[in-house]
């Protein structure tokens, strides 16, 4: 086969992919390339895709099989395919679907293709003790509480199962979505969004039903929750990371959907409701009053007939979670996040416990469709005052990163950036409470932090959403998903080390739409020569490599670069 | 007896009726012993036969019969050929078989001009050379040619008769068996021929001296004479021509040993790889290290090379110390460290040209045949790679003119195909046999050498400087053609090797090299020219095998680049040049900073003298003028590892004493 040079990809031996995003075949390429690789980066040139054991089961689940995938990559490709490659992709595809999970006459059934495989299966340390009675030679019985740790140790031993085993209805909720807001507006899924809820759905057969849908922030990942509510009609338990973002889940149901107040409950430390949609979050559910005791939150999963489990940023799901989700397998699960990559590693347990993936949309496609801001990156170095420089370099290591952080020099900074941006709606962040109550008093915006009594939190936040507040300072709260759609200015004053998770939570909190040019800042302020330097290194090669156009700049530079 | 010494004419004479024999007789026949009767049933239903054309008779009255003795001769002689299957299954076995067979040791050893050894190691001896094109080469060679000369002169063929009646017959037999391309059955040989006696003796003379083989054929049983059939094949096959020029794509050229060297020097310079405490060589997790930092090759350049990661480093480590680039530093047995000198560094500081040149200049210098080179370089950077000069010593040859004179034979920007070219030169230009290299060769190893032997050799000659010289030097550049094949090129470096040009052209293929804003540098096409001008501020991060390598631009390479003489300006002067795209502004503004933040300190011992107040430290420092150097209060320092001793007699005088610390 003959390999065009203005071909996008090429592919290496050790699975990953380059693709090179000036080639005219580029957008094509990355399309198809999302259904069985993993974007591991994307930065203004090459974007690097990775094919792992995972995504080619994830494009087995989704019906693209082995051929459909070498053939992608030999189409697109600059260079032959690396017969290595070929090989593993022919090994991953082959191993899918040869074991299967499906209802007989009431049971729960693993049925297996072969004996040979079965016989392998059967004397897997890890698999034995979760099978049950033994049918035939290729048929197990499964104990339909072993459903989900069975499919665990599945991937883990590399035969994921296809799990065909459907699911339980749940309790009936009629529920549709409203054309027009009840704030105010029309209201239409995008066609991203309708194609994210229709691909978990799958017609309601039991090839749909459990999965994950990848979007980036700002992409309206709550919406497509709810449109597959809307689809699946039935009571649902909605899991989040934070009172604030099921605050905001509240919100969003109540103004796009037909549900009323009183159908939607929300199970926190101050309320425990339990209605046909209930919110609640992963710290309530993983509260133990000592480290000895039991989870008493986590019988939620079974106090309703849940129809569906939306867990939202399912890339945060702590391990208590997984292993309640092990048992719920008979029970439809839409994963949300934006990204698959979990910090932990167990994106295997992702695979295995809530489904495959569904759908991943770039951002970049959505930002050039206009349904997320541009977003311009600045890091801005700040010297240390000469007074502190001694005491700096004299400090304890330990010590030194918080010393940087809280540079009293960044101060004059901020003052700078919010000058250069006086109508636009700013957010300023840190990671350290102290530091962001002296700057919120310094400056005469109000500050928000984990200690914020809820109404004042809701007050502010209305404040601000309502224009009324240009500015707002808040702790580490603002990390996990703030809706503060008018936000257009990001300034990070600390950040915790280099963690390029905080990093996109709080990038995410400027890339809502915006009026206008559609533009979102976000700058960093990094003390200059010092430790934070270093880790601020971490966070800039991590927005590079999203695809982020990444500036440095020097205080008095502000002046002469463009906002 | 030998086949040569049967009386062939008697054989001749013979022929027609064995031929006339039904292929049972003839099968019958071949079972009896020419001298010694035997029981008449054992000829069977073929008695009759074999009697009725003369070829038994009874004796014993009627009992037993015995070959009648005008046939004895061709039945010696048959079963002797029954014997042979040098024509069915030829090879070097069947060959020697033949020869233990046929010839006796003193037969063999006058093959070979009389040289000693035992019977199986002379019939190895004269198997090689009766496989060679150039065993009958010199009875087939017009008089007054090279070959002719060389057989008169005691070759690598046989000696000739003295009869040169029978010399020209065998010539004559010779060249019909190269036409006929297949043994030939010998009756058809004495058919026409107006003398059977100069044939017979001609037979005997020939086979004798093995420049054809008797046989049987399996089917007949019918007698043929031919030439053993792969030297019959060596001499049958074409003559290379002179390879045809090819179009290319994608030629590939790579300095690898630059690349190797600067992989090498880079760590020796920035963090110096452990040595074992001999120092002789590097510990294994250095060398594994400095073996992923080094180019992937290209798979058909690395089938091309045959050499492994491990040797290409160890080629790198022995060039830079044998320039002096790089030395062995620190304490034997506890930290020993391969680190650069100032000269490495100097030579690495410089730009990727000037690099390559001064290991070229190395090169032309160690030219014998150019005036004022050679001899004071040692092995690594001699012009002749190390194998050609081992194995030509003995021929005390001046290989470099002809050599030069190969390459140079290619115009520029011409490709050929290799393997065509070796054999074309090693078959039409092969400097060895003119130079006498075969009779040279021959004193010192087991007789003259054949023209394969000689051609295997100049072949091996050109393609070790093709690898380990032009290739390695970024001389030659190469690219896959006809599926598989290797086609190649002499670049403008290689024609300066060659001392065909005076200058070259050197220039990093930029083009399709990405610098991306994560600091990574991505190769969308291969290019080593520009891998090994990245090296040296870049980490190497392996992927892939061919296309796609990467490199990562880390605070540590560009610390190490700093330290090993670069600045920020022309690495980001070498990025400009190489990448397609702008280098991105944050990895620009990055690099400087890093350099920025580079300081160089001078280390130097000092002998510290703590003294228990100000005013004692005052006292010192006006006792002992400019050699003290306060550094604090009551510390001063003087330069050096002990106190000089007109100094500590100076400050004695002035009432300072000065003691040991304690502790």
């Amino acid at each position: 086969m003959a390999h065009p040079r203005d071909n996008p990809l090429i592919v290496q031996s050790d699975h990953t992919v380059l693709a090179e995003v000036d080639s005219p075949r580029f957008a094509e390429a990355r399309d198809r390339l999302l259904a069985f690789a993993e974007l591991v980066k994307s930065p203004e040139h090459v974007h690097t895709y990775r094919i792992t054991p995972l995504s080619v089961w994830n494009a087995r689940a989704a019906g693209i099989g082995e051929e459909e995938i070498v053939g992608t990559l030999e189409e697109l490709g600059r260079y032959p395919v690396p017969d290595n490659v070929r090989a593993e992709i022919a090994a991953y595809a082959g191993r899918f679907g040869r074991v299967r999970l499906v209802q007989e006459e009431g049971r729960l059934v693993l049925e297996v293709d072969d004996g040979a495989l079965a016989e392998l299966l059967a004397r897997q340390d890890a698999i034995d003790p979760l099978l049950g009675e033994r049918l035939s030679t290729t048929r197990f019985e499964v104990p339909r509480l072993g459903r989900g740790r069975l499919k665990q140790a599945l991937v883990e031993i590399g035969y994921p199962a296809e799990d065909l085993a459907g699911y339980a209805a749940g309790e009936p909720l009629p529920l549709s979505l409203l054309p027009e807001r009840r704030a105010g507006g029309r209201f239409a899924l995008r066609d991203y969004q309708r194609e994210a809820a229709d691909a978990f759905h799958a017609g309601g057969t039991s090839r749909g039903g459990s999965g994950v849908v990848v979007l980036p922030c700002g992409a309206g990942k709550t919406i497509v929750g709810m449109a597959v509510m809307a689809r699946l009609e039935t009571s649902t338990l909605i899991l989040t990371t934070s009172v604030t973002a099921a605050r905001q889940w509240r919100r969003e149901l109540l103004d796009k959907t037909t549900l009323e107040e009183d159908q939607i409950g929300e199970y926190g430390s101050a309320a425990k409701e339990i209605r046909p949609v209930t919110i609640s979050t992963y710290q309530m559910l993983t509260h133990r009053p000592t480290k000895e005791d039991g989870f008493p939150h986590m019988d939620l999963f079974e106090r309703r007939n849940w129809g569906l489990v939306v867990y939202d940023e399912v890339h945060l799901l702590p391990a208590p979670v997984f292993q309640v989700t092990a048992g719920l397998q008979a029970r439809r699960r839409l994963g949300l996040t934006a990204t698959l990559v979990r910090e932990d590693g167990r994106e295997g347990d992702v695979f295995a416990l809530i489904g495959p993936k569904k759908v991943d949309v770039p951002w970049r496609v959505l930002e050039r469709q206009g349904w997320v801001a541009e977003a311009s990156c600045a890091e801005v170095r700040v010297p240390m005052p000469e007074e502190l420089q001694m005491s700096y370099a004299l400090a304890k290591p330990r010590q030194r990163f918080r010393m940087a952080s809280e540079n009293p020099a960044k101060l004059g900074v901020v003052r700078r950036l919010l000058e250069r941006h006086p109508e636009e709606p700013a957010l300023l962040l840190s990671a350290y409470v102290e530091q962001i109550r002296g700057l919120a008093r310094e400056l005469g915006i109000p500050v928000l932090t984990g200690q914020t009594a809820q109404k004042r939190r809701d007050r502010i936040f209305d404040d601000f959403r309502t224009g009324r507040l240009k500015a707002l300072a808040l702790s580490k709260i603002g990390n996990f998903a703030v809706d503060l759609p008018d936000a257009s200015v990001a300034i990070q004053v600390s950040g915790t080390f280099g963690s390029r998770q905080e990093e996109a939570q709080r990038l995410g909190r400027v890339l809502r739409p915006k009026n206008g040019d559609n533009q979102a800042h976000f700058y960093t302020l990094v003390s200059r020569d010092t430790v934070e330097q270093e880790f601020a290194l971490k966070r800039q090669l991590f927005l590079c490599e999203q695809g982020y156009e990444y500036r440095i700049l020097d205080p008095e530079e502000l002046e002469a670069h463009p906002a | 007896m030998s086949l040569a010494r049967v009386d062939w004419r008697a054989v001749l004479d013979r022929l027609p009726a064995w031929h006339a024999l039904s292929l049972p007789a003839r099968e019958t026949a071949l079972t009896l012993p020419p001298g010694d009767p035997v029981p008449l049933p054992r000829l069977g239903e073929r008695g009759a036969e074999l009697e009725t054309a003369s070829l038994v008779r009874a004796v014993d009255r009627g009992s037993r019969v015995e070959v009648a003795s005008p046939f004895r001769p061709l039945l010696a002689a048959l079963r002797r050929m029954k014997r042979s299957q040098v024509f069915e299954r030829p090879g070097r076995a069947a060959l020697e078989r033949y020869l233990a067979q046929q010839l006796s040791v003193r037969e063999l050893r006058e093959l070979v001009a009389g040289r000693p050894g035992a019977g199986h190691e002379l019939r190895r001896l004269v198997a090689s050379r009766a496989s060679s094109r150039s065993w009958v080469g010199g009875l087939l060679a017009p008089e007054g040619s090279d070959a002719a000369a060389r057989a008169a002169d005691g070759g690598s063929g046989p000696p000739l008769p003295a009869d040169s009646r029978v010399v020209l017959e065998c010539r004559r037999l010779v060249g019909g068996l190269v036409a006929a391309g297949e043994p030939v059955p010998a009756v058809e040989l004495a058919a026409e021929h107006p003398d059977r006696d100069l044939l017979a003796a001609a037979l005997s003379a020939g086979l004798a001296r093995l420049w054809f083989l008797a046989g049987l054929t399996p089917d007949g049983r019918l007698p043929v004479v031919g030439i053993y059939p792969p030297a019959l094949e060596r001499i049958r096959r074409p003559r290379a021509g002179r390879p045809r020029p090819l179009e290319v794509e994608r030629p590939y050229r790579s300095a690898l040993l630059l690349d190797e060297m600067t992989t090498v020097l880079v760590a020796a310079v920035a963090d110096p790889p452990r040595l074992t405490r001999s120092g002789s060589r590097l510990f294994a997790r250095a060398r594994r290290e400095l073996e992923e930092a080094l180019a992937p090759l290209p798979a058909p350049v690395a089938r091309l090379l045959e050499s492994s990661r491990a040797d290409r480093v160890e080629r790198a480590v022995l060039a830079l110390s044998q320039l002096g680039y790089v030395e062995s530093r620190g304490r034997p047995g506890e930290d020993l460290r391969l680190a650069a000198t100032a000269a490495g560094e100097e030579w690495l500081a410089e730009d990727p040209k000037t690099r390559l040149q001064a290991l070229l200049d190395l090169l032309r210098a160690s030219r014998r045949d150019v005036p004022g080179g050679g001899g004071f370089l040692k092995e690594t950077i001699r012009f002749l790679p190390r194998r050609t000069r081992r194995d030509l010593q003995l021929f005390g040859l001046e290989l470099e003119g002809p050599l030069v004179e190969a390459y140079a034979s290619l115009e520029p920007g011409q490709f050929v195909q290799l393997t065509a070219f070796l054999r074309h030169r090693a078959e039409e230009e092969n400097p060895l046999a003119v130079l006498g290299a075969a009779r040279r060769g021959g004193r010192a190893a087991r007789g003259p050498l054949t023209d394969e032997q000689l051609e295997r050799l100049w072949a091996e000659v050109l393609y070790d400087f093709f690898a380990e010289r032009l290739f390695a030097l970024g001389g030659a550049a190469v690219a896959v053609v006809e599926g598989d094949r290797l086609a190649f090129g002499v670049t403008d470096a290689g024609r300066y090797l060659l001392g065909l040009a005076d200058d070259f052209e050197w220039q990093e293929d930029g083009g399709e090299i990405v610098v991306q804003p994560d600091f990574e540098v991505i190769f969308l096409a291969p290019s080593p020219p520009a891998e090994a001008a990245l090296g040296r501020f870049a980490r190497r991060r392996q992927k892939g095998r061919d296309f796609g390598s990467l490199f990562h631009i880390t605070r540590d390479s560009i610390f190490a680049a700093a330290a090993g003489g670069l600045t920020a300006e022309r690495v980001l002067a070498t990025l400009d040049r190489l990448s397609s795209k702008p280098v991105p502004g944050n990895v620009r503004r990055q690099i400087e900073e890093w350099f920025a933040r580079c300081r160089r300190v001078a280390a130097e011992p000092a002998t510290l003298l703590r003294c228990p107040d100000r005013d004692t430290a005052l006292l010192l420092l006006a006792a002992g003028g400019g050699a003290l150097e306060p550094l604090g209060e009551t510390v001063v320092a003087v330069r050096g590892k002990r106190l000089p001793a007109a100094l500590k007699r100076k400050l004695r005088a002035a009432g300072i004493f000065v003691e040991p610390a304690s502790g």
